[in-house]
């Protein structure tokens, strides 16, 4: 597959504190990557580096194999980004900011594309920003990154201030621009979202990235919850390397199994008459939670 | 580059009132200045214990035939009383075969109009004596010399030195003011983060800067330009037709405070520092630059050399020399240099300053 946005290695020092160690994470053509991190962890930086607002002290980050920093404007061209909040400028409309974003591109505005996106996320472009919320606020710049036919979306928490509703309109757009071919990184605290839109996840922590690959590769690397009842007693499953948190309720067992056991816990507990066995994969959050957890403790 | 020059002046119609109101201050304190010293006309204050009415008001009426002084029947109480005061200097008795002033105190005004009076009580009494003598049938009254009479000495026929100075002085005084408080949106956009939304668009740096840059050199001319064409019609002052070596003083005076802006904003960081700093920069920027007053009743020394770093002494210079003295771009080579030196200067300074203040507002 054909890589769109190639990171490697990148570092960056703020003055004492060291806010990338080593990122590197890639994004192909087409593909929607989730980026998730808790607080503080690099997220914004790192999308800082590719949109060229600051410059890495080491490592590369190039976007259509341009050098982010050197080939800003260029890169731009094809590029749209909507921050997770929006500041515009507060005598303007709505309307007139987006054509103005628009306008920036140096394309010619699409109207109807225009039009028909306004419609979508119901927003009232004939009022001045000062006085739209972080929700219209966010609209504004959700409809201008839309409206351009970018082959790279970045998207910074974007759905931060939009209600349910306009959650939906922002999927089902993300997924018309990944089937036009466009590739989008999804920056998000909303993992449900994460999980419903991304093809994979690379979640950063503490300047690392800790975990990346796809949702499924990532699953088997955590545990599944396993709910089963036999019919006989089964001994000492606590005792067993592949179980973990091992509880029991209303006759049933509940344990946490290493993802890549199944098949020595299904061996294991085969002699003693299985009644019922649920298997939960593990969401994304409870993948999220583990480093986010990891974090904590280490602070 | 052009759709961050439509935004700005997008923005600047949504709110014009800093513009506008600078643009009315300008006019308004021309006007006042400057009409001050263009009505001042000398009035003589005229008085007469021998004559009649009738006889007074005759000679007043000739001696009013000449534009330039303005003669007034008084009497010589409230005169007395005036010179008493001091409110006038002199004033004018006329009798039967004589005139004569009452002088409270030396003015440099009242030789021209010794001179004047002189003249016209010679002629009348000379006519009066001919009509007198036997000769009256063969005498015909003929102007052989027509005479002009200007009460400024100098040379030029277009203005006074002093209107044009007021006038350049305080139009490119407010037009700084103007330009330095839109700047404050460019710091606005930086503490905004509209100015990320600006760099993070396929618009280069340079660009942007250029778009912003624009816009403030196009508003600052405009402002000169409305401000020469109102006031020049308004208190009378001829600016004449020397339009491309004006053109040029302006614009680089616009440069060098477009620059001068640049160095401030790279400077102070935010826009409330920026509001206390502008009215005091671009205060004592005219001041001693001499906007408000001629350089000329200056003395101290520190203050003219500190004149010289002024772009509005410079810019006023030009626009004198432009004026008064009908110079050609080359002959106003040297304030126009010295502008265009200044704005290089700051300007590259400046936007040096304003990088590295970019760089680390954006950790």
């Amino acid at each position: 597959m054909e890589k769109v946005v190639e990171i490697k290695g990148l570092k960056k020092v703020f003055g004492k504190t060291q806010a990338l160690k080593d990122v590197s994470f890639d994004v192909t053509k087409g593909e929607i990557i989730g980026f998730i991190g808790p607080n503080g962890a690099g997220k914004s930086t790192t999308l800082r580096i590719l949109l060229g607002l600051i410059k890495a002290d080491d490592g590369q980050a190039s976007i259509f194999g341009k050098d982010v920093w050197n080939d800003a404007v260029e890169i731009h061209k094809r590029v749209a980004y909507v921050p997770g909040d929006v500041n515009l400028w507060p005598n303007l409309t709505g309307g007139e900011v987006i054509d103005l974003f628009l306008s920036m591109r140096g394309q010619k505005v699409d109207k109807e594309r225009k039009e028909e996106l306004i419609k979508r996320f119901e927003f009232d472009p004939t009022k001045k920003c000062r006085g739209y919320s972080k929700g219209n606020r966010q609209k504004v710049a959700l409809i201008a990154a839309f409206a351009a036919d970018a082959d790279v979306y970045i998207f910074d928490e974007p759905t931060a201030g939009l209600d349910p509703l306009q959650e939906r309109v922002f999927q089902k757009q993300a997924r018309e621009v990944k089937a036009r071919g466009a590739s989008i990184i999804l920056s998000s605290h909303i993992l449900s979202e994460v999980e419903q839109l991304c093809d994979t996840v690379a979640i950063i922590s503490q300047g690392k990235i800790v975990e990346s690959g796809s949702l499924n590769e990532l699953r088997h690397l955590t545990r599944t919850q396993i709910i089963f009842k036999t019919k006989e007693d089964v001994p000492s499953l606590a005792d067993q390397d592949f179980a973990h948190n091992v509880a029991h309720e209303k006759g049933e067992t509940i344990f946490q199994l290493d993802s890549d056991k199944m098949a020595e816990f299904l061996r294991f507990v085969e002699p003693y008459h299985v009644t019922k066995l649920e298997s939960a994969p593990p969401k994304l959050e409870d993948l999220f939670m583990r480093h986010y957890e990891t974090t904590k403790g280490g602070v | 580059m052009w759709t961050v020059f439509k935004l700005q002046w997008q923005r600047l119609f949504k709110n014009p009132l800093v513009v506008l109101t600078f643009l009315g201050l300008t006019v308004l304190f021309v006007n006042f200045l400057g009409g001050i010293q263009s009505d001042q006309k000398i009035i003589t204050r005229t008085y007469s214990e021998e004559l009649t009415i009738e006889e007074l008001d005759e000679w007043i009426t000739k001696l009013n035939e000449d534009d330039t002084f303005v003669f007034e029947a008084s009497d010589y109480d409230s005169i007395y009383e005036r010179i008493r005061m001091n409110e006038t200097s002199f004033a004018l008795e006329l009798n039967e075969e004589s005139y004569r002033f009452l002088v409270g105190r030396e003015d440099m005004e009242l030789s021209p109009i010794i001179q004047h009076v002189d003249q016209v009580f010679s002629r009348e009494k000379r006519i009066a004596q001919l009509e007198e003598s036997d000769l009256s049938e063969a005498f015909e009254l003929q102007t052989f010399i027509e005479l002009t009479t200007v009460l400024s000495d100098d040379e030029s026929n277009v203005s006074q030195g002093f209107p044009v100075a007021i006038l350049a002085g305080v139009t490119f005084y407010f037009s700084a003011f103007s330009i330095f408080y839109l700047m404050i949106n460019l710091i606005e956009e930086k503490k905004m983060g509209t100015w990320n939304r600006l760099i993070f668009s396929p618009l280069s740096k340079t660009k942007i800067y250029l778009g912003q840059m624009l816009h403030y050199f196009l508003v600052g001319l405009v402002q000169i330009a409305l401000s020469f064409i109102i006031l020049s019609n308004l208190i009378d002052v001829d600016l004449g037709t020397n339009y491309v070596p004006m053109l040029v003083v302006i614009l680089s005076f616009i440069f060098a405070i477009v620059s001068i802006g640049m160095f401030i904003i790279g400077i102070v960081s935010s826009p409330q520092q920026l509001q206390i700093v502008i009215p005091i920069v671009a205060t004592s920027m005219a001041m001693i630059g001499g906007a408000f007053w001629p350089l000329e009743i200056v003395n101290n020394r520190i203050l003219l050399f500190l004149a010289e770093l002024m772009p509005i002494k410079h810019g006023i210079q030009g626009m004198m020399g432009v004026v008064n003295q009908g110079s050609s771009v080359s002959e106003v080579f040297v304030p126009i240099a010295t502008l265009l030196f200044m704005g290089v200067f700051f300007m590259g300074i400046g936007l040096n300053l304003m990088e590295r203040v970019s760089e680390k507002s954006s950790l």
